[in-house]
Order: C-alpha cells, then sequence, then structure tokens
C-alpha cells in the first residue's frame, strides 16, 4: 500500500502545466540562445521571432501568481469572443456540463487513477506502452511491434483474451496493409532483422 | 479559363475510381463522426499517410468527403447517446437525444442527414459561385500578404479558443518554433539538426497533427470508463417523416446553412462555434422557444444544417491563404501540401480543376449523406456502443504505423509520441491544440514568405505597411491581438 | 527544397494513369529480398530509390519506365521514395546499399551535387556508378511580359542600367540560385542583379512573374511551358546548348555567343548504382533501361504529357555529376551561395 500512496502523493504534487511550461521555457530558451550560432543571419530571424513570443508568454504565465493586478487579468482571462446572451450561454454550459459528465471524467478521475484497478494511472499506463511499442518497433521493426503492443494493452486492461488476440491479428494486417499497399519497410528493425523478411 | 476547368474538373470526378472515393471518404468520415473521442480531425489525420499513392485528385477528395462525413456523423452519437461525435454537433443534443428518448430516434437520424445533405449543398454552390471573385482577390495577395495573413490567422485563434490569450499565443508561437528545426526555407542553413540528415527537413507536419489529434486524445480517453454509454435507446421512428419534416422548413435550413458558412470563413471559428450560433438563432426567431431542449425538430435541423454549412465557408480562407479555421481543416490543408498542393494562387491558376473538382465532389457527397444517412444509419447507430479499449489500440497502431510511412524516418515516430504527450497536456491545461498545430502548419509558410518579403524589399519592413492591403491586413492583427484589452478600459473611460 | 518540381506538368494530364502506376508499384512493393544466389543477374527483385517524395518530377518519370524495365530483367523493381534533406537522405541510402546489383537509385544532377556541395554530407556522390540518364530538364528564363524585355542580350542590359533589380528562381542555395550567381560573377553572361528572391519551386517562381512580385525568373522548361502558352510571361532564353524540346524557338544562351553553362543550365536525370557494383551488372541495367524508354507506352506518355524521354549511356549519367563536382566550384565562390543567403 505504501507503493500505491507514494504513487498517490507524487502524481498529486506533479503539477502537469508547469512541466509543459518548463519545458516550454528551456527548450524556446535554448533556441534562442542556438540562433547566434548560424552562420546565416536571415535564418536565425524566425526563430528568434516565434522563441521570444514562446520564452516570455511562458515565463508570464509560469509567473503569472507573482505577476501586478492589471498584467495578471491579462495573462489569465480568456479573450471572449463570440458572446452571446445569457439565455443561450447557459444552455450552452449545460451542454457543456453534460458533455463533460460523459466525456471528461479525466479531470475527476486522477485520483482513483486506474479504471480497471491497476496501480497507476490509465494514461500514465498508455503514455508508457507507446513508448515501449515505438522502442520496441526500433529495435525488430514496427510490424512485429505491434502484436505485442496490442496484447499488452489488452492484457493491462483486463480484456477477454478472445477479443486480444482478434485485435492483435487486425493491428498486424493494419501494419502488413501498410508495408504491401506503401512499400514501407515496417518488417525490418534497427538493431534486429534489419534487412526484413518479406 | 474558369470554364475549361470546370469541365475537366467535372469529367475528373466522374471518371472511375473517384466517385468510390467520395462514398469511401463519406463513409470513414460517418464512422469517425459517430465514434465519440475520434472525430473529423482525428480521423482525417491516421488517413493522411494513407492517401500518399492516390495521387492529389482522389486524395483531397477523399479528405474533404470525410470532413463532410464526419460532420453528418456526429449527429449520429448525439442523438442516440447524447455525446456529439464532434463539437459541431454538440448543440444537435439538446433536440436530438430527446426526440430519441420520444422513441423517434430515427426521425431525428434522418433529420439530421437531410438538413445536414441540404445545408452543405447550399454552402458548397454558393461558394462555387463566388470562386470567380475569390480567385480575383487571392491574386492581389503577395509574398508580404501571405506573412501576414499566416499571422492574422494564429491570432484570430488564439481569441476564439478556449483558455486566456496568452496561452493561445504561446501555444501558436511555440507550434511556429518547433517548424524552424531543419534546413531554413530559402536559405541553405541548417537548423537545431546537429549533422542528423533525419532531421534535415525538420519536424513532419503530418506527424505532428497526429501526434496532437490521435494520441493526445487517446491518452485522454483512456482515463475514462471502458463504455461510452448503454444504449438504451431503441431505434424506432420514421424515416420518410424525417425527411419531409425537414424539408417543410426551408427558411431554418437556408438560415442555418449560411450562418456556418459565414461562421466557417473565419480562421479560428468552425463549427463548434456555428452550431451554437445557427440553434439559437433558430430558438430566438421561433414562436415557441420553450420547446427547444425538449425534443424540437428545429434544434436539429438548425444545428445539422450549420455543421455542415460551415465546411463550404472553412475552405474559403484555407485553399485561398492557406489559413484552416478548424482542426479538421487544418488536416485538410496538410492533405494539400503533402500533395504538392498550394494554397494560394495556384489552386485557383494552374490547379483550378483540382479545387473544382473536390468541390464537385463536396456537392455530389451531400447526395451521397443522405443516402447513407437513410439506408445504413441504423447499421452506424452500432457503431457508437464499441468499447474504448477496442478503439484506443487500433488508433495507437494506425498512428505509430502511419507516422513511420510518412518518410521512413524514425523522427517521425518520435514526433507523434512527443507531441502526443505534449498536446495531451495542452489539452487539460486550456492551451489551444488548435493553434498549436496551425503554428506547425503554417510556420514553413510564413517563414518563407517573411524571408521573401524582405529579400524583395532589400531587408526593410516597410514592405509590411506600404501597400493598402498589407497595411489593412497589419492594422486588423493589431486590432485583434490589442483589442480585448483596450475595449474595457475604453468603455470604461466613456462611462 | 522540394523536389524539382515540375509536379504540375508532370501530373496535370497522367493523373487518371497515375493511380495505375502507383497500384503496379504497389503490387510489386514487397520489397527487400535482395540475395543473389547462383543463377543469372537479375535473380530477385531489385530496389530503385526515389531520393523524392511520391507525386513529384522525379518520381513520376520513374513510375512510367520502372516497371518496363522490370519487365525488361524479368523481374520486379520495388520503387522506394526516401524523400528528405534536398535529396541526400535518398542517396545516402543508396551510396551505402550493398553494391550487388539488387538496389539502384535515380536522382538529377547537378541539383542533387549542389544541394551537397552547399551541405556537405558524409558521403561522396560522385564515387557513385552511373547507369544511364533517362531525360534531360533545361532551364529558361523567364520575364514578366509588361517590361517588354527584347530577348536575353535586352534583359542583361536592363539589369546593367539598374533598371531593374531583382532576380529570382527556386529557395536560394538550390540550383536555380547557383545559377544565378554563376551568371552574375561570369565576364561573359555579366548579369548585375541586386537581390535574388528564391520561391518553394518553379510553380511560384513562374506565379510570381506573372504577377509581377519579380520581374524575372529561372524556370524549368516544362514549368513554363503552360503560362508561356497563354503569353502570361514571355520566355528570353534557355540556358541549356542543347536547346528545350518544350520550346524549340527559343534559342540557347550559347546561340547568342555567351558561354557554355550546361553543368548547371539543365537537369540531367540519371540512373545510378553503388560505388563497386559490377560492370556486367551495370550493363545489363543500361540496356533494360535503353529498351525500356523505348516502349510504346513511355513513348505515348511522353507525347502526350511532354515530359520528354531521351536516354543517354553510363558515362552520360556519370559525367554530369562529375563536371557538377568540377566546374561549379571552379566557377562560382560556393561561400558566396551562403553569404548571399543572409542577405
Amino acid at each position: 500500500m505504501s507503493r500505491k500512496s507514494l504513487y498517490r502523493r507524487l502524481s498529486e504534487r506533479f503539477d502537469q502545466e508547469r512541466v509543459l511550461l518548463i519545458v516550454l521555457i528551456l527548450g524556446s530558451g535554448f533556441a534562442l540562445v542556438e540562433t547566434f550560432r548560424f552562420d546565416i543571419s536571415a535564418a536565425a530571424r524566425f526563430p528568434r521571432l516565434t522563441g521570444s513570443v514562446v520564452f516570455v508568454g511562458a515565463l508570464l504565465i509560469f509567473f503569472s501568481k507573482y505577476l501586478p493586478e492589471g498584467l495578471r487579468a491579462v495573462v489569465e482571462e480568456s479573450a471572449g469572443v463570440f458572446e452571446a446572451d445569457e439565455d443561450f450561454e447557459k444552455r450552452q454550459q449545460k451542454a457543456e456540463e453534460q458533455q463533460q459528465a460523459g466525456a471528461d471524467t479525466a479531470q475527476t478521475d486522477r485520483n482513483e487513477f486506474s479504471t480497471v484497478g491497476r496501480p497507476i494511472h490509465d494514461s500514465v499506463f498508455t503514455a508508457l506502452v507507446i513508448t515501449g511499442y515505438a522502442a520496441v518497433g526500433f529495435a525488430i521493426g514496427i510490424l512485429w511491434a505491434t502484436p505485442l503492443f496490442v496484447v499488452a494493452y489488452g492484457y493491462w486492461f483486463k480484456q477477454p483474451w478472445h477479443l486480444t488476440g482478434v485485435l492483435a491479428v487486425i493491428g498486424f494486417a493494419i501494419a502488413f496493409g501498410f508495408m504491401s499497399v506503401l512499400g514501407v519497410p515496417l518488417d525490418r528493425g534497427e538493431i534486429f532483422l534489419t534487412s526484413g523478411v518479406f | 479559363m474558369a470554364f475549361a476547368a470546370f469541365s475537366e474538373a467535372l469529367s475528373l470526378v466522374f471518371s472511375w475510381p473517384t466517385p468510390l472515393w467520395v462514398v469511401i471518404g463519406l463513409t470513414l468520415g460517418m464512422i469517425a463522426g459517430a465514434l465519440p473521442g475520434i472525430g473529423s480531425s482525428l480521423g482525417m489525420a491516421i488517413i493522411l499517410p494513407l492517401t500518399l499513392p492516390l495521387g492529389p485528385i482522389n486524395a483531397i477528395i477523399l479528405l474533404v468527403s470525410m470532413y463532410s462525413g464526419a460532420m453528418y456523423g456526429g449527429s449520429i452519437s448525439a442523438i442516440l447517446v447524447n455525446v456529439p461525435g464532434t463539437g459541431g454537433a454538440a448543440a444537435t443534443t439538446f433536440d436530438g437525444y430527446p426526440m430519441a428518448k420520444q422513441g423517434r430516434a430515427i426521425d431525428a437520424l434522418s433529420m439530421s442527414a437531410t438538413a445536414s445533405a441540404v445545408g452543405g449543398f447550399l454552402s458548397v454552390i454558393t461558394l462555387l459561385l463566388i470562386s470567380p471573385i475569390l480567385i480575383e482577390a487571392v491574386l492581389l495577395f503577395g509574398s508580404p500578404e501571405y506573412f501576414l495573413m499566416a499571422i492574422l490567422g494564429l491570432s484570430m485563434i488564439t481569441i476564439v479558443a478556449d483558455g486566456s490569450m496568452v496561452k493561445g499565443l504561446v501555444a501558436g508561437a511555440a507550434g511556429l518554433l518547433i517548424t524552424t528545426i531543419g534546413i531554413a526555407p530559402n536559405s541553405p542553413e541548417l537548423r537545431y539538426t546537429y549533422g542528423s540528415l533525419g532531421l534535415y527537413d525538420g519536424i513532419d507536419f503530418i506527424a505532428a497533427l497526429i501526434g496532437m489529434f490521435a494520441i493526445a486524445e487517446m491518452l485522454k480517453l483512456a482515463g475514462q470508463e471502458g463504455g461510452i454509454a448503454d444504449g438504451d435507446i431503441d431505434l424506432t421512428g420514421s424515416t420518410l417523416s424525417g425527411v419531409k419534416e425537414t424539408l417543410s422548413h426551408p427558411g431554418t435550413i437556408i438560415k442555418s446553412g449560411y450562418i456556418g458558412m459565414f461562421i466557417g470563413a473565419i480562421p479560428g471559428a468552425g463549427a463548434t462555434v456555428s452550431n451554437f450560433l445557427a440553434y439559437g438563432e433558430s430558438m430566438r426567431s421561433s414562436d415557441d422557444p420553450g420547446s427547444f431542449g425538449n425534443g424540437n425538430p428545429l434544434g436539429v435541423i438548425s444545428s445539422e444544417a450549420s455543421n455542415n454549412g460551415t465546411i463550404g465557408g472553412s475552405l474559403i480562407p484555407t485553399i485561398s491563404f492557406g489559413i484552416p479555421g478548424s482542426g479538421s481543416t487544418a488536416v485538410l490543408l496538410g492533405g494539400l501540401l503533402m500533395h504538392g498542393l498550394r494554397p494560394g494562387p495556384q489552386l485557383f491558376e494552374t490547379d483550378l480543376h483540382i479545387t473544382y473538382a473536390f468541390l464537385i465532389a463536396l456537392l455530389i457527397g451531400n447526395i451521397f449523406i443522405i443516402l447513407i444517412g437513410v439506408l445504413v444509419v441504423t447499421r452506424l447507430a452500432k457503431l457508437t456502443l464499441i468499447d474504448t479499449h477496442i478503439i484506443i489500440p487500433m488508433i495507437l497502431v494506425l498512428s505509430m504505423v502511419g507516422g513511420y510511412t510518412l518518410r521512413s524516418n524514425w523522427v517521425d515516430v518520435i514526433t507523434v509520441l512527443l507531441l502526443g504527450f505534449f498536446g495531451y497536456i495542452m489539452v487539460r491545461k486550456d492551451y489551444s491544440i488548435i493553434a498549436f498545430v496551425l503554428g506547425v502548419v503554417l510556420g514553413p509558410i510564413a517563414e518563407e514568405n517573411l524571408m521573401r518579403s524582405l529579400q524583395i524589399s532589400g531587408g526593410s519592413y516597410d514592405i509590411f505597411v506600404t501597400k493598402p492591403l498589407s497595411l489593412l491586413i497589419t492594422a486588423a492583427i493589431i486590432l485583434i491581438l490589442v483589442g480585448p484589452y483596450v475595449k474595457p478600459a475604453l468603455e470604461k473611460r466613456l462611462a | 527544397m522540394g523536389d524539382n518540381n515540375d509536379r504540375s506538368s508532370a501530373t496535370r494530364r497522367d493523373y487518371i494513369k497515375y493511380t495505375g502506376a502507383a497500384s503496379a508499384a504497389a503490387m510489386t512493393g514487397l520489397a527487400g529480398c535482395s540475395g543473389g544466389g547462383d543463377g543469372e543477374y537479375p535473380d530477385g527483385d531489385i530496389t530503385y530509390i526515389i531520393p523524392f517524395s511520391e507525386g513529384g518530377g522525379t518520381d513520376t518519370y520513374a513510375r512510367q519506365f520502372i516497371s518496363h524495365m522490370g519487365d525488361e530483367l524479368g523481374t520486379n523493381i520495388a520503387i522506394e521514395n526516401v524523400p528528405g534533406a534536398a535529396s541526400l537522405r535518398g542517396t545516402g541510402q543508396l551510396y551505402n546499399a550493398d553494391p550487388d546489383g539488387y538496389t539502384i537509385g535515380g536522382f538529377n544532377p547537378p541539383s542533387t551535387p549542389v544541394s551537397a556541395m552547399v551541405n556537405p554530407p558524409e558521403y561522396d556522390m560522385t564515387k557513385l556508378e552511373g547507369i544511364g540518364t533517362y531525360a534531360r530538364t533545361p532551364f529558361v528564363v523567364v520575364a514578366n511580359p509588361s517590361y517588354e524585355i527584347e530577348g536575353f542580350e535586352d534583359m542583361i542590359d536592363r539589369y546593367a542600367d539598374g533598371e531593374l533589380e531583382i532576380f529570382s528562381g527556386k529557395e536560394r542555395g538550390g540550383v536555380d540560385h547557383v545559377l544565378a550567381l554563376l551568371m552574375k560573377g561570369n565576364d561573359s553572361y555579366d548579369l548585375q542583379w541586386d537581390r535574388y528572391v528564391g520561391y518553394d519551386g518553379t510553380g511560384p517562381a513562374v506565379q510570381a512573374t506573372i504577377s509581377d512580385e519579380v520581374p524575372v525568373s529561372i524556370a524549368t522548361d516544362t514549368g513554363a511551358a503552360g503560362a508561356a502558352e497563354d503569353d502570361r510571361i514571355d520566355v528570353l532564353a534557355c540556358l541549356s546548348s542543347q536547346g528545350s524540346e518544350v520550346f524549340p524557338d527559343i534559342p540557347s544562351t550559347t546561340d547568342l555567343g555567351y558561354d557554355n553553362i550546361d553543368f548547371l543550365g539543365q537537369l540531367v536525370r540519371g540512373v545510378f548504382a553503388p560505388e563497386g557494383t559490377s560492370e556486367d551488372h551495370i550493363e545489363v541495367l543500361t540496356e533494360a533501361l535503353e529498351a525500356a524508354l523505348q516502349t510504346d507506352e513511355v513513348q505515348s506518355w511522353s507525347e502526350e504529357t511532354g515530359n520528354v524521354v531521351e536516354y543517354g549511356g553510363p558515362e552520360s549519367a556519370s559525367n554530369a555529376v562529375a563536371d557538377a563536382f568540377e566546374q561549379i566550384p571552379e566557377q562560382v565562390d560556393l561561400e558566396a551561395v551562403r553569404d548571399a543567403a543572409s542577405q
């Protein structure tokens, strides 16, 4: 149980927006610095222009709490075009709520983290399993990695075996179809099977 | 010239196997639309790599047909399970779901098909009629104006999108920034490539689209309950009375269709906005506004006529200036570029026959919408009940395989993944994905035209304000970006 | 930097056929069985690498003649598009392939060599073995008719006077730009343009000339054909000494007494094999290429679409690459290409 609560505490602490902003600030900062190493100055113009907007904008959002009132409003408030009359807005709100109830449980289920009783959040697992899919695909070829991915996904989400089997076959067929119709070497890995099978 | 291109386009569209692509596109679109959580932009994004061997005309026809089909398809789940398949069908749930609960599901579905088809038909016919004027207008635009239009489009999106404008701007600029990886347009400088040939051409925007739409959405969907809804709605009602009732309200259809078209033509505002506006207008002008929300057929008709009406409008900025107004048109633009078709004068000059061909295909498509909608929709209805754990792995496989297929380049696979994770956080935290995606799609166009403008002017930025047209666009950009902040201050001072 | 972009002209009339060609390619799509075996060459599928994407000029040509070349050889030739890096990526893949005769590829000097000279890759393109050439696409100089430029000499005079300042063509750092710099620095041409404006392909450059964003532009002959037909542009001269089949009446610059600049003035579309491919294999492939170009289907496609097909032997392919690498650095200051691009 302690492992579980540690994970829970970590995931509560982990503010996705902060991470996003840090990536943006570091990324754009790096991009800006690098432009001074370009040989051709014209090629630096656009990255500097866009990089500055990202850098300054992300910094403003990151530190919005500490900004003076006026500036803070500018950073946080929505511009709100297409404002309709009140009656209509209520209805729209109701619809959005309904939609949210059906569709966006992602917000509320964060603390329950898995709908199938697994120890990590479903979205996190999905992110991990597709990263693995890509890595295995790189090693042995996407064609061969595809059924493995589908089986791993089905096992985790406790899908019936026969269903997972059918999906694995369909997944393989999709990859095989791309390979034969488009002539893409999906059967080749970069580490194993480098010369392909078909 | 226009006439010759038109007749060439006609013969193109009716030559085998093009009509087949129309039907396949519509059907795929309806499926994507009917599956809540998929929708048109995601569906189109994962189909993009598959259009590689098709050749430009059939590929674009397939994509616009998907767009059109998804606009209708979104109403299927809106009516049957109260969850709109696309944002453009949100207002359809207001009266569509109550109708279904009252045992008139089939009525509502056939109303939606008829209204969608007529609304779509109207707007595309209008677009065809005004295309000669559009051609003249497009020819007035040179390199400086194209750069400015790209910035204008991005600015518009930041004010329309959810979340604060600064967030929108950051998202858009981040999209633009990542396109600067790779060889610079119009100069042989390699940027951020560090000797890797895989990065020479930078980030593939289609990989970005797949990541942002497909992966991000699937990550979100994975965190939700398995089944989408319990299908307790009986498929009862009458097709014929649905079609008849729809056609007995031509005023509503025409008005809603044109509201859709007008809103669609504004970059940044797509069907997501227009269906609410059309619904609101229909309610406002009704004798019995109280019946709306309790199964009034006019609610379904207005919402559905407007979302398909949006298509004709949204194509205007997309094909004239390369500024898509929505996710779906961003993918469509991606398709155009992928097949070597450049928005702007070329689509109205040398490639005019292609432009006409896909407009004609859209027109024909609307007829198929009625046919498919009326004849096989009951089968499509079953789609709304598919478990998400079946959909998710299949979409992920398509995304991964499609991503690699683009250029047989692992950089694209990494792009799909990283931007997928990035997009997931952006959606949750109210950063506009559309602004980001638009940045990625517009980046090369914007930079290339910026550089070229400065080459023409010899380095002077005056070129963006010296001609009346460029001055006008520059003024519009400033107004949009500053307006929302200045307006309240002005009002305060006046009061 | 895209393909040599006569896309619109190449695909304009063969779109219907294109899908046919693509599906034919699909059937031969399962590549990779590149094993020699003991039998007579070729004994297995051959892979043809195109360093450009589907639908470009190079791809369109290949999808016409490659299947016929396969028929001649009695085997399948699978087309593999490896686009990117201004064609350096696919060409690099060809360079690194086993020289067993089962991987060949096509690119178009001087376009790919220029890209390699401007941003040098980690391989030496001149080491590739030529198999043959199948087409030649000359460059022409086109002008907006409102300037009433009376031929190529008049144009040179007007640039010298300062009446015209802007010259244009495809992207900076590409063949057109190098060609423009060559004519500027060369005493025989002495073309005194002040600013070079680059476009993303011949189509947009011609379009910009029509709309008078720029007065004069370099274009491929096939890329200029449509606009010249409607008199929306004037064609001033052909930059290849061998002239243009699309514009037989237009003089070449050598006709007008200027230096021969064929190493840059025309694209030579060639087929190549990795270094070390045996001469016997190359001979077999060359013969197959020549025969494929003679087939009725290829010839009638050529007539219908205006895409000229012209066979040249292994040496014409190798020479085109070698000439480019020898003459361009000699006659154009390549550092200046990068510097000029910074303006």
